[in-house]
C-alpha cells in the first residue's frame, strides 16, 4: 500500500495511505506534484502542513478515515438550490465526533478543511458555528463560546448605535 | 515545559519559562493585539500559552473563519457585540471586504455559504450610501450623526466596511454642511469612496432626444470632499441617470489634495465627459496601479493623449480595464510601457485579429489574468478570407512568429464566441505558443440568456493545446446573474 507522511506545523508526522490522503483535495494535488518531480517512481511523499497543529490534524484524519468509502462530493455540489449537503450528510458518528469539542477547536477544523479542501467536514464544522450565531442573542453567544463582556465605558452602547444604524438602513 | 503559577483573576494561568519571566496577564495583553494568522502559531507553540489564549484565541480565530460561514446581517453585527475581541474580528472582515479591488476572481471559489456572507456584507455596507437617486431612500449625513453620536473617540470607525458613497453634487447647502461635518470628523477611517454624480432630469417627452436636458453637474465642491478623507486608498466615480450631463467649474488638478494611499481610480460608471477623468488622472496617475478607464468616453482615446503622455501619467500601473474605446486607441494600447499584471478589454467594436495580437503581444512578459469580453473581427482586407486561411494570412502580416509567449498568464476569460474552435482556429493555433502555463480559462457570455454550449469536442482539443490548463469553466448569464454552466476538469 502506497504510503504518504503528512507533517504537522508542529512537527508530528502521520502515515497515511495515499488512498485515504487522496480525498484531501490539497493532499492529492501535493501527491500529485510530488510525483511529477520525483525520479523514483516508488519514493514515499512527505507533505509538511505549516498551518495545521498536530491535534487538529489528527482529527482531520480521523474524519477522513471514518467517511474514506463515502463518494467524494464535487466543491460546488448542491450550490444552485444553496442548501448545502451538511444535512443529508451528518451522520450519528459525526454528531459524536463534533460534541466534545471546544468551539475553538471546530474554528480551527473548519480553517483546517478549508486549507485541506475536504468539503464534507468543512460542511458540517461551519454548520455547528453557524448554528451558535444565527438566531442567538448576544449573551447566548457569550455563553456559547465561553466569553465575558470586556467592553469599557460607552463601547457598548457605541457598538449598538452603530448596528442599528446598519439594520435600519 | 514547566511554568511558573499565577492567578490572573479569572482562574489559574501559568506562564511558560522566559527570561526575563512575564506573568500570563502580559503575555495575554501582548496577544490580543496579534494578527490572527500569528495568533494561531502561538498557540502551536505551547501548552501554557494555549490555555492562556483559548477564550481570547476562540474569537481571534472568527477573523479567518466569518467568511467561510453562512451568516446573515443580524447574525455578523450581533457579533460584534459580544466582546472587544469579537467586534475588532468582525471589523477588520469587513473593512477588508470594503476596500477589497474589484475583484477579478470568479465565484466558483466561492461556496454557497461564502456567497451569502458576502451579501449580507453588501447589506451593511447600503447604510453607508448618502447619495442615492431617489431622495426618499437616500441616508442623510446629517441623520448618521444624530443617530451614530458625534462625540465619539476619533479613533473609533462609525462607517463598518470603511466604503462610502457620497454626492458631488448637493441639493442645498444644508446637505452638504452636514456631509462636511460628517467627513470633518470621520472622514479619516473611508478608504473607499465613490462619488456619485446624481442627475436627476425630468424628461417629459423621453421619445424627443433633442428636448432632452443636459444636467448640469457642479464640481467645485469636489477638492474639499476629498481633502476631508485623507486616508482613502480606492476612489470610484460614477454617474446616474441619462447619458447627457455638463460639468460646470471645471477642475484643475493642483486643486486636487493629496492623497498619499489612493492606488485604485475607477471610472467604470462614468459617462459622458472627459474632464474629470483627465484631470483626477493627471493629479494622482503617478501612483494608481488599477485603473478602470470609463466605459463611453474612454480617456484613452483622447487626441492629445498619445503613448508618451499615457507612460508619463501612469508610470506603475498593473491593472487596466477598458471598456470601450475608438480603435483609433488600440495603438495606443499596444505601445504603452506598462507592466501590465491584469487586463479587461470589454467590447471593442472596431477591433480586429491584428489590434488583439499586438495588444497581447505588448504585455506579454507581464500579463498574469487577461479577460477578452469582446469577440474579434477578421480585418477588412481578410473579409474575403475563408476562417481556415486566416492562420496563414495572420503569419503572412506578422512574420514566421506572430505571437509572443505570455509565459505569466495564469487565468484567461474569453467570450464564449472563441469556443467556436473553426471560428477562432487562428487562435487557437498559436495557444501553445502564447499560453503554454495557463492553469484556468474561462468561457463568458455577456449577453442575457446566452444558451450557446461548449462541445466535447472543443472541450477535448483545447486540454490538448494547452497541457498545464486545469479546468475550463463555462459561465452563463441568467437575468444578469452569472451561472456556472458547465465545468470541465482534466481527467
Amino acid at each position: 500500500m502506497a504510503l504518504v507522511r503528512v507533517i504537522s506545523s508542529d512537527g508530528a508526522a502521520f502515515l497515511v495511505s495515499q488512498r485515504l490522503a487522496k480525498r484531501s483535495g490539497k493532499l492529492k494535488t501535493e501527491i500529485e506534484t510530488f510525483r511529477k518531480s520525483s525520479d523514483n517512481s516508488e519514493a514515499q511523499p512527505e507533505i509538511r502542513i505549516v498551518t495545521i497543529r498536530a491535534e487538529i490534524l489528527r482529527l482531520v484524519l480521523q474524519w477522513l478515515q471514518q467517511h474514506q468509502n463515502d463518494p467524494v462530493l464535487p466543491a460546488n455540489q448542491n450550490e444552485q438550490d444553496g442548501r448545502g449537503d451538511a444535512e443529508m450528510g451528518q451522520s450519528q458518528w459525526d454528531r459524536d465526533f463534533l460534541a466534545p469539542m471546544d468551539l475553538g477547536i471546530v474554528m480551527e477544523l473548519i480553517l483546517a478543511a478549508n486549507h485541506l479542501e475536504v468539503k464534507g467536514l468543512l460542511d458540517i464544522t461551519c454548520k455547528l458555528v453557524e448554528s451558535k450565531i444565527t438566531g442567538r442573542t448576544v449573551d447566548e453567544i457569550r455563553t456559547a463560546f465561553k466569553l465575558k463582556s470586556d467592553f469599557k465605558g460607552n463601547e457598548e452602547e457605541q457598538t449598538r448605535l452603530e448596528n442599528r444604524w446598519c439594520v435600519e438602513n | 515545559m514547566s511554568g511558573n503559577s499565577k492567578d490572573s483573576g479569572n482562574g489559574t494561568f501559568t506562564s511558560p519559562n522566559t527570561h526575563p519571566y512575564l506573568p500570563p496577564e502580559i503575555w495575554a495583553k501582548i496577544f490580543r493585539d496579534l494578527p490572527a494568522h500569528d495568533l494561531l502559531s502561538v498557540t502551536a507553540t505551547c501548552l501554557e500559552w494555549k490555555e492562556l489564549l483559548s477564550s481570547d484565541r476562540t474569537f481571534a480565530l472568527l477573523e479567518l473563519v466569518l467568511p467561510l460561514l453562512n451568516l446573515n446581517k443580524h447574525a455578523i453585527l450581533t457579533c460584534r457585540e459580544v466582546s472587544r475581541g469579537a467586534k475588532k474580528s468582525v471589523d477588520i472582515v469587513l473593512e477588508s471586504l470594503g476596500t477589497e479591488e474589484y475583484n477579478y476572481t470568479y465565484e466558483h471559489q466561492d461556496s454557497i455559504g461564502e456567497r451569502n456572507f458576502k451579501s449580507a456584507f453588501q447589506q451593511i455596507n447600503n447604510a453607508y450610501c448618502f447619495s442615492n437617486f431617489f431622495p426618499v431612500v437616500r441616508n442623510s449625513a446629517q441623520s448618521f450623526m444624530n443617530r451614530v453620536g458625534e462625540n465619539r473617540n476619533r479613533k473609533d470607525n462609525p462607517f463598518l466596511t470603511r466604503n462610502i458613497d457620497i454626492p458631488i453634487n448637493f441639493e442645498s447647502d444644508a446637505t452638504f454642511t452636514a456631509m462636511e461635518r460628517m467627513l470633518t470628523l470621520f472622514g479619516h477611517h473611508v478608504w473607499d469612496l465613490s462619488i456619485t454624480a446624481d442627475i436627476n432630469v425630468i424628461n417629459e417627452d423621453e421619445e424627443d432626444e433633442d428636448n432632452w436636458v443636459r444636467a448640469v453637474i457642479s464640481t467645485i465642491k469636489l477638492p474639499r470632499l476629498l481633502q476631508l478623507v485623507p486616508n482613502l486608498k480606492n476612489l470610484r466615480f460614477s454617474s446616474s441617470g441619462p447619458e447627457n450631463m455638463l460639468l460646470v467649474g471645471g477642475i484643475r488638478p493642483n486643486q486636487l489634495p493629496e492623497l498619499p494611499n489612493l492606488v485604485t481610480l475607477s471610472f467604470e460608471d462614468w459617462f459622458d465627459d472627459q474632464s474629470l477623468p483627465f484631470a483626477v488622472l493627471c493629479r494622482y496617475g503617478h501612483q494608481i496601479t488599477r485603473w478602470n478607464d470609463c466605459q463611453n468616453s474612454s480617456v484613452l482615446q483622447l487626441d492629445d493623449l498619445a503613448v508618451d503622455g499615457l507612460n508619463n501619467m501612469l508610470p506603475s500601473l498593473k491593472k487596466l480595464q477598458v471598456s470601450s474605446t475608438l480603435a483609433s486607441a488600440l495603438p495606443k494600447l499596444a505601445n504603452v510601457n506598462w507592466k501590465l499584471e491584469e487586463l479587461t478589454i470589454e467590447s471593442f467594436y472596431q477591433w480586429t485579429t491584428k489590434d488583439l495580437l499586438n495588444i497581447i503581444n505588448n504585455f506579454s512578459q507581464t500579463l498574469i489574468k487577461l479577460k477578452i469580453k469582446a469577440t474579434v473581427n477578421y480585418p477588412e482586407r481578410w473579409d474575403t478570407v475563408k476562417p481556415e486561411s486566416l492562420f496563414d494570412a495572420i503569419s503572412e502580416l506578422f512574420g514566421s512568429s506572430p505571437c509572443k509567449a505570455v509565459p505569466k498568464l495564469q487565468v484567461l476569460s474569453l467570450n464564449v464566441a472563441f469556443a467556436e474552435i473553426e471560428e477562432y482556429n487562428w487562435f487557437w493555433k498559436y495557444a501553445y505558443t502564447m499560453f503554454g502555463h495557463l492553469r484556468e480559462l474561462h468561457f463568458d457570455t455577456f449577453l442575457w440568456s446566452d444558451e450557446r454550449s461548449i462541445n466535447e469536442l472543443s472541450v477535448e482539443y483545447i486540454f490538448q493545446k494547452l497541457p498545464n490548463l486545469e479546468r475550463i469553466m463555462h459561465w452563463t448569464n441568467f437575468n444578469g446573474e452569472k451561472l456556472l454552466h458547465d465545468m470541465f476538469a482534466r481527467d
